[in-house]
C-alpha cells in the first residue's frame, strides 16, 4: 500500500515536472507545446551520450545537458515559434507537433532504435524502510520537483526578472508599454521550459530507459495532468501530475492492470465534463 | 452493378471466380495474372452467360452490350499481358528466389539478420555449384515493417520478378497481410512469424521458427516440472503476441497440474510495473512467466530485484536478445528464457563453426533469426532437388516430405507447414545466456 503510493508519487512527480514545462510556455505565449515530451527525450539522450560515450562524470554531464538544452530552447522558439507568433493558435500547435516528430526521428537516426540503460546517481541500490523498498532515484525526483516548484514560485513572484516574465505572460501589450522587452522574455520562457525538460530527462532516464519513443506517452500524460490540475495553473500541474501517477498505480493494483492507461484518460474526460476549469483552474481552458 | 475482379479477392479457380461474379451483368477484370489460361476460360464463360443472348436479340446496338464488350476486350488485353507463360516454371537459367523483409525503419535490426542469413546460404550454395546445376538469383524487396509495404513487396516479387519461392517478412502481422496473395499465387513462402494462427488456411506457408504455442507450453512445463513450482503467475503485454502467449501458458499450466495464481498485464509503453509485481506477490505466485518485449521485460526484471521480491522469471524469446540483457543489467541474473536456439552458445561444433563464419562475414554475432533464415534457404534447395523442378506444387510436396533435417537453428520436420518442433530453455547469467535444457513438442 505505502509501496504503491510511493511509486505512484514518483511517477506523478515526473508527470508534474513535464507538465510544468508545458504550463510555463502556455502561460507565457498561449501555446500548447506538444514537443515537451520529446524535449525530455533529447535531454536524456544528451546526458546519456555525454556519460556513456564521452565518459564525462555524471554530474557534469547533467549540467552540460541542461546548458545545451537551454541553447536548444532558444533555437526552438526562434525556429518553431517566433516566425509564427502572429498566426492562429492552432498553427503554432501544429508546428510544435512537427518539431516532436522531427526530434523523434532524428534521435532514432543518431542513437539507433535500441533503448539505452543509463544509470542514475545511485545505481540500482534500494533502501528498505520497514516493509517498503525505496528507490533513491524516486526520492531524488520528488526532492528535485519540490525544490523546483518552490524556486519557481519565488522566482516569478520575488525577483525582478521573474516579475517581468510574469507580466509578459499576463498581458504582452501592457508589458511592452511598461518597457519590458517582450520577445526577450518569451525567449527566456522557452529556455527555462527546455531546461526543465532536460532536468526531467536526466532524472527519469534510469527509470524509463532512454529511447526515441520515451517522450510520446510522457508528453501526453503530462498534458492530461496539466488539464486535470487546471490548465495554466502551476500548482494545478503539480497536483494533477501527482494525482495521475497515484491514480494509475492504484487503478492497476486494485482494479486491473489491463486498463491502466484508460483510468488516466477517463478521469481526464470526467474532469473536462464536470469541472472544465480543472481542480485548480484559473481560467476556462478554451485553448484546447 | 459492376463487379471488379482482381487477384487476392478470395477465389482460387476460374469456377470460384465465376461464382463470385454471380448474376452481375457488367464485369470488370482488372488483372488476374496468376490464373494463366484460366482467364480465357472465365471470359468465355462470362460471354456465354451474359452476352450471347443479348447479342442475338439486339445485335451490337444495345448500349449495355457495347459497354460490356468493350470492357471484356480491354480486360482480355490486360489479362493477356499479365498471363504469359509463367517464367518461374522454366527449367533453365538461374533460379530466382525473393526476399521481402524490413530493409529500412526501426525493425531493420531483425531484417538485417534475415538478409545476412539468406545471403550467407545463397553464396555458399552458388559457390558449390547451385541447385541442380542452376545458380540462385536473390531478389530483395523492402517490407519497411508495415503491412502495405509488405503487400507491395510480395506482389512485385510474384508479378514482376517471377520468383519460385519467397523468404517472407519477419513479423506475423505482415505475414497475415500477404497471406491471400500467396495463397492465390500458390508459391512456397517461408515465414519467421511465430503467431500460432499463422498457418491456419495458409497451405503455402512454411515456418522456420517454433510457433508461440510451443514456446509458451515449454515455459509452463519448465516452471512446473523443472523448477517444481505449482503456483504460476503470468504477466503479459496487451498486444496480440502477449495475449496469445498468456492463453497458451494458462492452458498448459492447467494441463500439467499447476494453478495459475494470478494474471497481470502491461502496455507497450509502461515504465512502472510495481503494482503488477506486488499483486503477483499478494496472490501467492511462486514464479512469473512473462510474455512481452525487451523494454518492459527489462523493467520487470529490475523492479523484481529492487522490490526484493526475487521471483524466478521465465521469459519469452526476447529475454535472450542482447538488447534485453543489456537493458536489464545484473537484474537478469537467474532469469530464464524460452528461445529457438542461441547460435553463439550452442555446444554443437557445426553450429559453433557457423556462428564464427557469420561473425567473420558480417562483423556481428548472429541470432536465432539469422540461423533460421539460413536454414530456410537450404530447405528450399533440398526441396527443389527432391522435386527435380522449380514447379511450385512439386516444391510444396517435396517440402512436406522433409523429416528430421538438422539445420543450424533447429531440427526441421515438415508434417505440415511447421518445421521446428523444439525450443531451448536458457538461463541468463552475467550477460550470457547458457543453455539449460532442450524441450521437444510435437
Amino acid at each position: 500500500m505505502i509501496q504503491l503510493f510511493l511509486n505512484g508519487l514518483a511517477m506523478g512527480s515526473i508527470y508534474a515536472l513535464v507538465a510544468l514545462g508545458i504550463v510555463v510556455i502556455a502561460n507565457a505565449v498561449n501555446v500548447v507545446n506538444f514537443a515537451q515530451g520529446e524535449n525530455v527525450m533529447l535531454g536524456a539522450y544528451v546526458a546519456a551520450w555525454l556519460t556513456l560515450t564521452l565518459k564525462l562524470p555524471l554530474l557534469s554531464s547533467y549540467i552540460i545537458s541542461i546548458v545545451l538544452m537551454a541553447i536548444y530552447g532558444y533555437v526552438f522558439q526562434k525556429v518553431a515559434y517566433y516566425p509564427l507568433r502572429k498566426k492562429p493558435f492552432i498553427t503554432v500547435v501544429v508546428s510544435t507537433i512537427g518539431v516532436s516528430l522531427f526530434l523523434k526521428n532524428i534521435a532514432r537516426i543518431i542513437w539507433g532504435p535500441q533503448p539505452i540503460y543509463f544509470s542514475g546517481l545511485f545505481g540500482e541500490k534500494t533502501i528498505k524502510v520497514a516493509d517498503v523498498f525505496v528507490n533513491p532515484q524516486n526520492l531524488l525526483i520528488l526532492a528535485v520537483t519540490t525544490c523546483l516548484v518552490i524556486y519557481q514560485y519565488f522566482f516569478f513572484t520575488k525577483t525582478p526578472l521573474g516579475r517581468r516574465m510574469q507580466a509578459t505572460a499576463q498581458d504582452q501589450e501592457a508589458a511592452s508599454l511598461m518597457g519590458i522587452k517582450v520577445s526577450r522574455m518569451i525567449a527566456l520562457t522557452f529556455i527555462y521550459s527546455s531546461m526543465l525538460a532536460a532536468a526531467a530527462g536526466v532524472l527519469l532516464a534510469p527509470i524509463f530507459f532512454v529511447s526515441a519513443d520515451m517522450g510520446g506517452s510522457l508528453g501526453l500524460k503530462a498534458f492530461a495532468a496539466s488539464i486535470i490540475g487546471g490548465f495554466g495553473s502551476v500548482p494545478g500541474a503539480i497536483i494533477g501530475g501527482l494525482f495521475l501517477g497515484v491514480l494509475e498505480i492504484f487503478g492497476a493494483a486494485y482494479i486491473s492492470s489491463l486498463y491502466k492507461d484508460v483510468f488516466a484518460f477517463v478521469v481526464l474526460v470526467l474532469i473536462l465534463v464536470f469541472m472544465p476549469r480543472g481542480l485548480f483552474g484559473e481560467k476556462i481552458s478554451t485553448k484546447v | 452493378m459492376l463487379v471488379a475482379l482482381w487477384p487476392g479477392r478470395g477465389y482460387r479457380s476460374a469456377e470460384e471466380m465465376v461464382q463470385f461474379v454471380g448474376k452481375s451483368r457488367e464485369v470488370l477484370i482488372v488483372r488476374m495474372p496468376h490464373f494463366g489460361l484460366d482467364c480465357s476460360r472465365v471470359l468465355l464463360h462470362l460471354y456465354k452467360r451474359f452476352l450471347a443472348e443479348d447479342l442475338r436479340r439486339t445485335g451490337v446496338k444495345s448500349k449495355k452490350a457495347c459497354i460490356v464488350i468493350v470492357l471484356l476486350v480491354l480486360s482480355l488485353l490486360a489479362t493477356l499481358v499479365g498471363c504469359g507463360p509463367s517464367t518461374s516454371a522454366k527449367n533453365t537459367g538461374p533460379i530466382r528466389v525473393g526476399q521481402a523483409t524490413a530493409l529500412t525503419t526501426e525493425y531493420t535490426v531483425v531484417g538485417q539478420y534475415l538478409v545476412n542469413g539468406v545471403k550467407m546460404a545463397v553464396d555458399e550454395i552458388n559457390a558449390a555449384g547451385g541447385i541442380n546445376g542452376r545458380q540462385i538469383e536473390l531478389v530483395k524487396e523492402d517490407s519497411a515493417n508495415t503491412n502495405p509495404a509488405a503487400v507491395n513487396a510480395v506482389n512485385k516479387l510474384i508479378d514482376a520478378d517471377h520468383v519460385v519461392a519467397i523468404m517472407g517478412p519477419d513479423l506475423s502481422t505482415q505475414n497475415f497481410a500477404v497471406a491471400p496473395i500467396v495463397n492465390n499465387a500458390k508459391i512456397p513462402f517461408f515465414v519467421e512469424g511465430t503467431n500460432a494462427k499463422l498457418l491456419v488456411d495458409n497451405p503455402w506457408f512454411f515456418r522456420l521458427r517454433p510457433d508461440d504455442g510451443i514456446a509458451a507450453k515449454s515455459a509452463a512445463k519448465f516452471a512446473i516440472e523443472t523448477l517444481k513450482k505449482t503456483k504460476i503467475g503470468i504477466i503479459h503485454d496487451t498486444d496480440e503476441f502477449g495475449v496469445g502467449g498468456r492463453d497458451n501458458i494458462a492452458d498448459a499450466v492447467k494441463t500439467l497440474g499447476g494453478t495459475v495464481a494470478h494474471i497481470e498485464s502491461y502496455n507497450s509503453n509502461d515504465k512502472d510495473l510495481v503494482a503488477q509485481l506486488t499483486n503477483l506477490k499478494a496472490k501467492g505466485a511462486e514464479v512469473i512467466i512473462d510474455w512481452g518485449h525487451p523494454s518492459q521485460s527489462a523493467t520487470l526484471q529490475r523492479q523484481n530485484k529492487q522490490l526484493g521480491l526475487n521471483f524466478p522469471i521465465i521469459g519469452s524469446p526476447g529475454y535472450s536478445m542482447p538488447a534485453t540483457i543489456k537493458l536489464a543489467g545484473d537484474a537478469c541474473n537467474g532469469s530464464y528464457a524460452v528461445v529457438d536456439g542461441i547460435p553463439t552458445q550452442n555446444p554443437d561444433p557445426k553450429v559453433k563453426e557457423w556462428a564464427k563464419k557469420y561473425h567473420d562475414l558480417f562483423g556481428a554475432d548472429p541470432d536465432f533469426h539469422a540461423s533460421a533464415s539460413y536454414d530456410g534457404m537450404y530447405l528450399l534447395k533440398m526441396a527443389i532437388e527432391k522435386a527435380g523442378s522449380t514447379d511450385a506444387d512439386a516444391i510444396r510436396k517435396a517440402m512436406l516430405t522433409i523429416r528430421d533435417y538438422p539445420g543450424i537453428a533447429n531440427n526441421y520436420t515438415f508434417k505440415d507447414g511447421n518445421g521446428p518442433h523444439q525450443v531451448v530453455i536458457v538461463r541468463l547469467k552475467d550477460g550470457v545466456a547458457e543453455v539449460r535444457q532442450t524441450v521437444k513438442v510435437d
